[in-house]
């Protein structure tokens, strides 16, 4: 159980992505450039936990355990380049949520083309952003991502089994640092899944006197976990 | 610790869940994990809390219930039943540190959560003095009601008495002894025995953050 095993991706390509703004970064467009090599495929399941505020269909539960679980395949797993930041990212998978609360446990299935996984190893942070909105922008840590603690190590390439900690994040419109109130509704931003739309709460915030974040990483008060699991992970 | 007090009348008594989940290192049964998800549960019932002073801090503790640990790796996880006896819970809500404690080590090990007190980081107060983990605001606003300004309403809406619903959150502390240069330099001489075999911590990362919460348990 102490050995890490790593296998990087080698497929790779050029990709531009649009409103790709992740922890501190301004950029609208990133350009990723890679080699062309050889595909060595491995499944890889990507899982970001927390407990915190959820409203899945039309009920809300507040403090459940809550895990987001993203199954993809290393060859999909690219570099980005936005703005000052970098790091890796994969958006070809399929993603689900499991919520436990009271004892019961239910799951779903996000609707394809909403959810991506994400680690900025130049802000420190990793998790599940999404695409919403008409406009399909995208959220960098909404639902759930976590920056700080020890996913700030800033060497995650997203292929290497391992798991970290640090602080958990659904913010809309992050980063927020400066912002008066904390992060903005997720009422206009529906996540659809199989049993109905998904919201996640920002409910614990630390403020500055004038009412606004502490920043981007001490103004969340709730922790979480990011883990990468190559292989079988089942 | 002076004379501790039975909170909970009978009538008022109910079953519960403590639950604590890090990020952290150490061995089980002879194996050791690195980097593993650890959660930590105990079913108990709130008839037994107590509160107590120790050393000038008021300290809550359940220390009648099972206790299990699952160490998740990967795909892989491994759940141990802990011996009865072993381990016992402890908020310590003056300086904001909850977790699991031993009487064979320490009130801290083997898992707390905390800002400095137990772990290796030692977060420092914005400057308002606001702390960034839910344990640490509790025990400002404790001290300090009108600091209640610096967090979102919810906040103070985990204060508990190891007897009511909460999410605390803080730096992961899984260390016998003081930690050196952020490290756990050493597994305890004692072990924690389960099920499966003999249980250590020795956590390694300076910077790990857990949770931990409290649960009605509906059985």
């Amino acid at each position: 159980m102490t050995a890490r095993t790593r296998r990087r991706h080698k497929g790779r390509t050029v990709v531009v992505l649009r409103a790709f703004s992740i922890w501190g970064a301004a950029a609208l467009a990133a350009a990723a450039m890679v080699d062309p090599g050889v595909a060595c495929a491995e499944r890889v399941t990507y899982r970001v936990f927390a407990i915190t505020d959820v409203k899945l269909g039309q009920r809300v539960y507040h403090n459940a355990e809550v895990q987001l679980e993203f199954v993809g395949d290393s060859t999909d797993v690219q570099p980005f380049q936005a703005g000052p930041n970098s790091g890796f990212f994969i958006s070809r998978g399929e993603a689900r949520i499991r919520i436990t609360h009271s004892e019961e446990t239910l799951s779903a299935r996000f609707l394809p083309g909403q959810i991506m996984v994400a680690a900025d190893n130049i802000g420190g942070g990793a998790g599940f952003s999404s695409l919403v909105g008409s406009d399909h922008h995208l959220e960098a840590a909404y639902p759930l991502a976590v920056d700080g603690g020890t996913v700030s190590n800033y060497n995650i390439d997203l292929v290497t089994t391992a798991a970290y900690s640090g602080k958990a994040w659904s913010c809309i419109g992050f980063p927020i640092k400066g912002r008066v109130g904390g992060c903005g509704d997720p009422a206009p931003y529906p996540l659809k899944t199989d049993k109905g739309d998904l919201f996640v709460y920002q409910t614990y915030l630390g403020f500055n006197a004038d009412g606004s974040l502490l920043d981007d990483y001490m103004g969340s008060l709730n922790n979480g976990f990011f883990s990468v699991t190559t292989g079988d992970a089942h | 610790m002076a004379a501790a007090l039975l909170l909970a009348g009978a009538a008022q008594a109910h079953p519960i869940v403590y639950t604590a989940w890090a990020i952290t290192d150490g061995r089980l049964g002879g194996v050791d994990f690195r980097d593993a998800a650890v959660r930590i549960r105990f079913e108990g019932d709130t008839r037994d809390v107590s509160a107590g002073l120790e050393q000038g801090a008021m300290v809550y503790r359940n220390e009648r219930g099972e206790a299990t640990i699952t160490v998740t790796r990967g795909g892989d996880a491994t759940t141990a039943r802990i011996h009865p006896g072993q381990i016992y819970v402890r908020y310590d809500i003056s300086r904001g540190v909850v977790g699991f404690a031993t009487h064979a080590i320490g009130p801290t090990y083997p898992l707390s959560l905390s800002c400095g007190v137990a772990s290796a980081f030692g977060c420092t107060p914005a400057a308002n003095g606001a702390y960034e983990q839910i344990g640490a605001a509790l025990a400002d606003v404790h001290a300090h009601p009108q600091d209640a300004a610096h967090y979102s309403a919810a906040v103070a809406g985990q204060e508990t008495h190891l007897a009511a619903p909460a999410l605390l959150t803080g730096y992961v502390g899984a260390c016998a002894v003081p930690y050196v240069n952020g490290v756990c330099p050493a597994m305890p001489a004692v072990p924690i025995h389960t099920d499966r075999g003999e249980l250590y911590f020795q956590d390694l990362q300076v910077w790990g953050t857990g949770m931990f919460t409290v649960v009605n348990d509906p059985d």
